[in-house]
């Protein structure tokens, strides 16, 4: 609760500081302000403080608190050479970083489903605004606009599944729920099987499965590449976070009805996502459809649901944030003002002229397609091996040919960087050191996590055990 | 029950003219006084605070955003030839999808009076005075309320981000 208020208060701080001048050092505050959040989440670690009924910080939220504030960390630091380039309101870019990052801090915490649907759309519409922030460009305010229409359906969606569920069991709260549907998940009525389909189109949505995928690829492509890296994990692990508590507590009674639904969600998504990146030319476009492939897997451990696929949604998830948010942080220094430079053939000869960012790239994209020393593999071996376990060695099967043929795709950029010479070659400004420090920071999570993983995975485990 | 005939009488009156009107301002209002009517069938149903809604966002905000459509449109009358000769109530788009709406109503109304005997599946609704609501979303449900002015802030700044004129050169 404490950090949630920590970081509100940041938020509303950067706010009253952008009013005078606008040259305040606004990101060095949020900063302060997630850091502060940080030690309060690590001194609540173990207390289970639970407030109003409705927030309980138990270890499970902390930890993926801890994912978030990295995840903020990141984006305000490699925010900073975008936002100087592209000429965007500083303040108001980092209060609605702040604000929404607020909102996903909630979510992660929220035992309540208004207070989810709250802080989804406290977080979705900081997304939305920082989506279209760039207003010069119509691709960032297309982009913008699709996200809205669409995130807006599915506000609805969510909304009306809240409603159908108070309908059936008098309460919002998630534990009540979950007393009174285990008490009826013999026969659960229509309205239930219901409630849930409308809860699931919700969530799907926010974590971009696959048939409520459309805006992905033209989001993440519009919006300036440190907002993409944000929005790709930030709103993905707010999202499955909520989406595991919800469908992993309150509605574990019914698991034999959603996992039919999960199954195939699960399989249409790790299959489209690849198979479609591989067409793509555009490396952010490519980058979206990979997060989609990911949510795939994603969607595989919270099926499984065993005690190891349980911690391995948060392993995973921690990887995929660290690996994410650096790839799209080195498509954002790569850009600049008047050229997107994110084709494929952009990255041609990368390595001659800026080989420190090459090897960085590299890093977070074997790491994507899950190669041994890095993150990436363990979170994937760990998400498959929990699938073979729950019995679902198709899915296991579908999931280890997708990543093999995403590799594909990841491998292709850097052939592209590495063995093909440039024609016109890039001439960047020299990378500013915060961002350079944050580049390298991650770089060194994804590799931490890769080759030391035991104690990362114990305190994943150790968390989600307190609560399911 | 001649409080809720005349409400019910109003209420569909209204809403006929609605779409029988060639102008579009006219509709609007008609459109106002039937929100007004169905409220006044809310508070028969002993639902005052949703009556009281009812007037302030339907009746008092909504129809006020959408006279300022209409009027920012400037399209006071629908008047091309096709407009000025068929009668709004019998063109052919409103009389189909009337005729579909009419057929749903029809099957609605049965299914729910043959299925009166069921017992429904929601809990029995008990009767809400603006006070215990008031009371309940200051104690049991505060914290959910400020949450919601978060929101409303973070939409706030939102929509003046995206609204905003940028001066060219102004500044950074």
């Amino acid at each position: 609760m404490a950090c949630v208020v920590a970081a509100a208060i940041a938020a509303i701080v950067a706010e009253a500081f952008r009013a005078p001048g606008e040259r305040m050092p606004i990101g060095p505050l949020g900063a302060i302000g997630l850091i502060g959040a940080a030690v309060a989440s690590f001194l609540l670690w173990d207390h289970h403080a639970v407030s109003f009924g409705v927030v309980s910080a138990d270890n499970y939220a902390l930890f993926v608190t801890f994912i978030l504030i990295a995840v903020g960390l990141l984006s305000l630091a490699l925010a900073g050479p975008v936002i100087e380039r592209q000429g965007l309101p500083v303040g108001e870019y980092y209060a609605l970083l702040l604000f929404s990052l607020g909102g996903m801090i909630l979510m992660a915490m929220a035992t309540d489903l208004i207070v989810i649907f709250l802080a989804l759309e406290v977080l979705s519409i900081g997304v939305y605004v920082l989506t279209g922030i760039r207003r010069d460009s119509p691709a960032s305010v297309e982009a913008a606009f699709k996200y809205f229409l669409l995130g807006a359906f599915a506000s609805a969606f969510f909304l009306y599944g809240i409603a159908f569920t108070y309908g059936v069991t008098g309460s919002t709260r998630l534990d009540r729920i979950g007393t009174v549907i285990a008490a009826q998940a013999m026969s659960p009525s229509p309205m239930q099987l219901l409630a849930m389909g409308l809860l699931f189109v919700g969530f799907a949505f926010k974590v971009a499965a696959v048939p409520f995928h459309m805006w992905t690829p033209d989001a993440y492509e519009g919006a300036p590449p440190s907002v993409t890296g944000f929005m790709s994990t930030g709103v993905k692990a707010a999202a499955f976070a909520a989406f595991a508590r919800v469908f992993l507590s309150a509605l574990a009674p019914m698991h034999g009805e959603w996992s039919h639904v999960v199954w195939v969600i699960a399989a249409m998504t790790m299959i489209l996502g690849t198979v479609v990146g591989v067409a793509q030319t555009s490396v952010k476009r490519m980058l979206a459809y990979s997060s989609i492939a990911h949510s795939g897997y994603l969607l595989v451990a919270l099926l499984s649901a065993n005690s190891s696929g349980k911690s391995a949604i948060l392993f995973y998830l921690a990887t995929y944030a660290l690996t994410n948010l650096g790839a799209f942080g080195v498509i954002g220094l790569l850009e600049q003002r008047d050229a997107a430079n994110d084709q494929l053939t952009d990255y041609a000869g990368l390595w001659y002229t800026q080989p420190v960012l090459a090897a960085l790239m590299t890093v977070f994209l074997l790491s994507l397609g899950g190669f041994p020393p890095f993150g990436g593999f363990i979170a994937k071996w760990f998400i498959f091996t929990s699938a073979i376990e729950a019995g679902q060695t198709w899915l296991a099967i579908i999931g280890v040919l997708t990543s093999v043929v995403s590799v594909f795709f990841y491998l292709r950029v850097i052939v592209q960087m590495y063995m093909t010479s440039s024609t016109a070659p890039l001439r960047l400004p020299p990378v500013p050191l915060v961002a350079g420090v944050a580049l390298v920071a991650s770089a060194i999570g994804v590799l931490y996590l890769g080759v030391l993983p035991a104690q990362v995975i114990d305190w994943a485990a150790a968390s989600i055990g307190t609560i399911f | 029950m001649t409080l809720f005939y005349l409400f019910a009488a109003i209420a569909v009156l209204a809403s006929l003219l609605v779409v029988a009107q060639h102008n579009p301002v006219y509709s609007v209002m008609l459109l106002i006084a039937s929100f007004g009517a169905l409220s006044g069938l809310y508070v028969l149903l002993d639902a005052p605070f949703v009556a009281v809604i009812q007037i302030i966002v339907y009746a008092g905000a909504i129809m006020v955003l959408f006279l300022f459509v209409v009027m920012l449109l400037n399209a006071p009358r629908e008047d091309t030839d096709y407009d000025i000769r068929v009668h709004p109530l019998f063109r052919r788009g409103p009389l189909w999808f009337g005729a579909a709406l009419a057929v749903c109503l029809a099957a609605e109304l049965a299914w729910a009076l043959g299925a009166t005997r069921m017992r429904s599946g929601f809990p029995a609704a008990q009767m809400v005075s603006v006070e215990t609501l008031g009371h309940r979303l200051f104690t049991d449900y505060a914290f959910q309320f400020e949450v919601t002015s978060v929101l409303i802030l973070v939409a706030m700044i939102g929509a003046v981000i995206m609204a905003r004129h940028d001066e060219p050169g102004g500044k950074q």
